[in-house]
């Protein structure tokens, strides 16, 4: 569905992006785990098309990137943000009809079937009762499903998330990331950055870490994320354990060191 | 209240001011009279001059109302509409719902204009086209200068409009000092107040043109200026060109603030407020904002045009009557926020 | 020299103190232009003379103006309306000092406002106003719309300028009947009183124009440049 080749990328003459290549099929949620600054931003860039690589290509349904129309793109990939600060107090309803806007014409206002597209994908989110609320009056968590809901109402079915829950409190975040995986299960793509290893490990099938500009692992949660490429990825000692629970067995990671490391 | 009757409401009012604003005015002219010569107006205008009502009237009464009332309530319609229009539209642009349509400078360009025409003695059309074309070439200025920089866009486009702004009230400030005390100065200081007392059907047909190029693609365009009011790299990840729709909106608002100035000299508060009333009635959606604020900014200066012809015998500057009642509503706005209850 | 203001004793005062040179304040509005001539001969030593000459001629102006408003019976003042600016709505209104020669020469300003303004543009109107006040005649400053209104439709149906009562002020050296208010308002009342009434103020104007300039600034008009000073006035 979505490939890079050999990706590359550099701001002048400071190199980002080394020899990235992946792929990702339908029904994958990839977490994109790395330390500050080594280039998931620019990554999901590349992939949205925003940037151009220095070589390389990223591919989308077989077709290069910048083959595509702008238009065309937004009915492939979509980017959700990692928060969003609204000035104005659109209604949820509207928000998402902004997604829609691809795919009319210049003049064309959007119509009762548009509305109805819109409410579906609020209702595939569970929160269709928001519909006609102020985007500014709603909780953070409602707000990532409504951005969710803007970026499905497009027609993509590769979605790149931004940071999903770094603004969200831990009900919320739960939240947000249950829905992100129904909608793998629906059979999208979706890739998301995460500051927490602990998301990569509960949620997603496959995990991608970034280091220094290239893949360090890529592979299934459990596996690639071995304490050893936690050590690399961030400099800390991590143990990688698992835990069992009512629902199943977990893998769970846990920082060593501190000055609660002398208790046993 | 459902938006079709808060819209129906709206145009009802407005077609109701305009109609009303006919029979006030210091010139005596009872209502039939008036109502007879307007028909008799309308129907030549439908019937290219074909037909028309039997003359009851005097040719004084009727010059009254043809030549020198129609032209001012129309030009306070116009010039309400798009002042307004121009705010709501830069409002999203700039993503602040306290945005005035002067933010790149088109006013007082086009007052510094003005000032000068007078200055050097041009003619009553020359003033205009001067005013105009001085709106113009600010914004230009302005927009030439925040594509040379590297700050990001929309930033630099407000810092280049206050440069531009404070330029051309410097070049106003010294052409007042430089001018002839007795007549011109005062001439300048008046028109620079904002007033439509003078306004002749030749303006309106001057402004008209500008506005309605101005007007048509905003309304035809506004459900994308909603998507100005996200970041770039969304409205990017949507499929929306935004670099295109932003010089439009440029051009249109400029158009349109420019027309308005150069015709009823400056009028401030109408752009700023008017679109933030209609945010109150009818929510955020520029589907509604843009007709609504063209419609409200229209019946809100007929209203105070006709205030500022009857109150005094000297005429009040329109700038002055808009200001008295734009400023406590912008307190409103400091005091709250800006933000709006949603529809 | 000029209109009184308040403040304006204090005013020269601290000038004086600054500049170190003696300053004067003579009010000068007509009523009073004759004797601020005199009182300028007495202080300027060697200018006694020509101060004397000067008075005398406002001194006969005045005279002349204040017999034939006597004269003239009710019924025949005319209404005028004094104008200027680029939309001809500048109007010196009743009680202004600008529009003092229209009084002075026995005629009625038409333009009343509840607050007269002093500065050189006058209180805006609006054309309403005028046609509501119906003025007899209309004087329009150099620079105002005299050439164009005729076929201006806003202002062609008002009376006077249907019956082509109106008229350009001479401009000459400045603006007869005021800005700045001045010498030159003495070339107002006798244009003026000629204009609105010939058969009290009886003599040819083009002849008296090329006296008055002889006689207030030392300058010889030719017929033909009178002539053309006056071309607006028929």
């Amino acid at each position: 569905m979505i490939e890079a080749r050999n990706l590359c990328f550099s701001y002048g003459s400071g190199s980002v992006l080394s020899g990235i290549s992946f792929s990702a099929d339908s029904g994958s949620l990839i977490a994109v785990l790395g330390p500050n600054g080594v280039g998931k931003t620019t990554f999901f860039r590349c992939l949205l098309g925003f940037l151009k690589p220095s070589s390389g290509s990223v591919l989308i349904n077989g077709k290069d990137v910048g083959q595509y129309s702008k238009k065309e793109l937004a009915h492939e990939i979509a980017y959700i943000p990692q928060s969003y600060n609204p000035v104005f107090n659109h209604t949820v309803l509207d928000c998402v009809l902004m997604g829609l806007t691809a795919s009319l014409s210049t003049f064309e206002q959007p119509g009762p079937e548009h509305e109805k597209k819109a409410l579906q994908c609020l209702q595939m989110l569970g929160i269709e009762k928001l519909a006609h609320r102020g985007s500014m009056k709603i909780s953070g968590g409602e707000r990532q499903l409504m951005l969710i809901a803007r970026a499905l109402v497009q027609d993509a079915k590769v979605l790149i998330m931004d940071e999903p829950t770094s603004s969200l409190d831990y009900g919320n975040s739960f939240m947000v990331m249950k829905c992100i995986s129904d909608l793998r299960d629906r059979g999208y793509t979706i890739l998301f950055s995460s500051h927490n290893p602990d998301q990569g490990l509960r949620w997603a099938d496959r995990v991608l870490a970034l280091r220094d500009g290239r893949i360090l692992a890529d592979g299934p949660a459990e596996k690639s994320l071995s304490g050893n490429v936690l050590k690399e990825l961030y400099g800390i000692d991590v143990s990688v354990n698992n835990v069992s629970t009512r629902d199943g067995q977990y893998t769970v990671c846990i920082p060593l060191g501190g000055k609660n490391a002398q208790d046993v | 209240m459902k938006y079709r009757t808060k819209l129906t409401l709206l145009c009802v009012s407005c077609l109701f001011v305009f109609i009303v604003s006919f029979f006030i005015g210091r010139y005596g002219i009872d209502f039939p009279t008036v109502l007879k010569i307007l028909a008799d107006r309308f129907v030549r205008l439908v019937t290219f001059g074909k037909l028309g009502l039997g003359q009851t009237w005097t040719a004084a009464q009727q010059s009254i109302v043809v030549n020198i009332r129609l032209p001012r309530i129309a030009a306070s319609a116009l010039v309400g509409a798009a002042l307004a229009t121009a705010g709501a539209a830069y409002q999203g642009m700039f993503r602040n719902p306290m945005v005035s349509p002067d933010i790149l400078g088109a006013s007082t360009g086009a007052g510094f204009g003005a000032a000068l025409a007078i200055l050097l003695g041009f003619s009553y059309s020359g003033i205009t086209t001067m005013s105009f074309v001085f709106g113009m070439a600010a914004v230009l200025l302005a927009w030439l200068v925040s594509k040379s920089s590297r700050i990001q866009t929309t930033i630099a486009m407000v810092l280049a409009g206050v440069m531009v702004s404070s330029l051309f009230s410097a070049g106003t400030s010294f052409v007042k000092l430089v001018a002839d005390t007795q007549s011109q100065l005062p001439a300048i200081t008046y028109w620079l107040m904002g007033s439509l007392s003078s306004v002749k059907t030749a303006d309106l047909h001057f402004a008209l043109i500008p506005i309605l190029i101005g007007l048509v693609p905003l309304f035809l365009l506004r459900w994308r200026i909603n998507l100005l009011t996200v970041s770039e790299a969304e409205a990017r990840s949507m499929g929306i060109e935004t670099g295109r729709l932003r010089l439009l909106v440029i051009i249109c608002a400029t158009l349109m603030t420019s027309a308005s100035v150069s015709i009823s000299g400056m009028i401030g508060w109408v752009g700023l407020a008017i679109p933030h009333f209609c945010r109150l009635i009818f929510g955020q959606d520029y589907r509604r904002l843009i007709p609504c604020s063209a419609l409200m900014g229209a019946t809100f200066l007929m209203l105070v045009d006709n205030i500022s012809r009857t109150i005094t015998t000297a005429e009040i500057p329109l700038g002055i009557l808009t200001a008295f009642i734009g400023a406590p509503v912008f307190l409103y706005l400091i005091i709250t926020g800006g933000s709006a209850r949603n529809d | 020299m000029g209109d009184y203001k308040k403040g304006i004793a204090e005013d020269l005062d601290a000038l004086q103190a600054q500049i170190g040179i003696p300053c004067i304040f003579l009010e000068a509005d007509l009523a009073h232009m004759s004797e601020a001539f005199r009182s300028l001969g007495t202080i300027l030593a060697d200018k006694e003379e020509r101060a004397e000459e000067l008075a005398t001629l406002i001194d006969l102006t005045m005279i002349l103006a204040e017999v034939n408003n006597q004269s003239i019976p009710e019924e025949q003042r005319l209404s005028v309306m004094f104008t200027s600016g680029s939309d001809g709505l500048g109007t010196n209104a009743k009680g202004s000092s600008q529009a003092q020669v229209i009084e002075l020469v026995g005629a009625r300003n038409a333009i009343e406002v509840e607050k007269v303004s002093s500065k050189g543009g006058g209180n805006i109107v609006s054309l309403e106003q005028v046609y509501n006040a119906d003025p007899d005649v209309i004087i329009f400053s150099p620079g105002s719309i005299y050439s164009t209104v005729a076929s201006d439709p806003a202002w062609k149906e008002l009376r006077a300028i249907k019956e082509g009562r109106y008229y350009e002020i001479p401009g000459d050296p400045y603006n007869w009947m005021s800005n700045p208010p001045s010498l030159n308002m003495v070339l107002g009342i006798w244009w003026l009183g000629n204009l609105l009434y010939p058969q009290y103020y009886n003599y040819d104007m083009v002849s008296t124009a090329q006296s008055l300039y002889e006689g207030l600034w030392g300058y010889k008009l030719t017929t033909e440049q009178a002539q053309a000073l006056l071309a607006g006035s028929k």
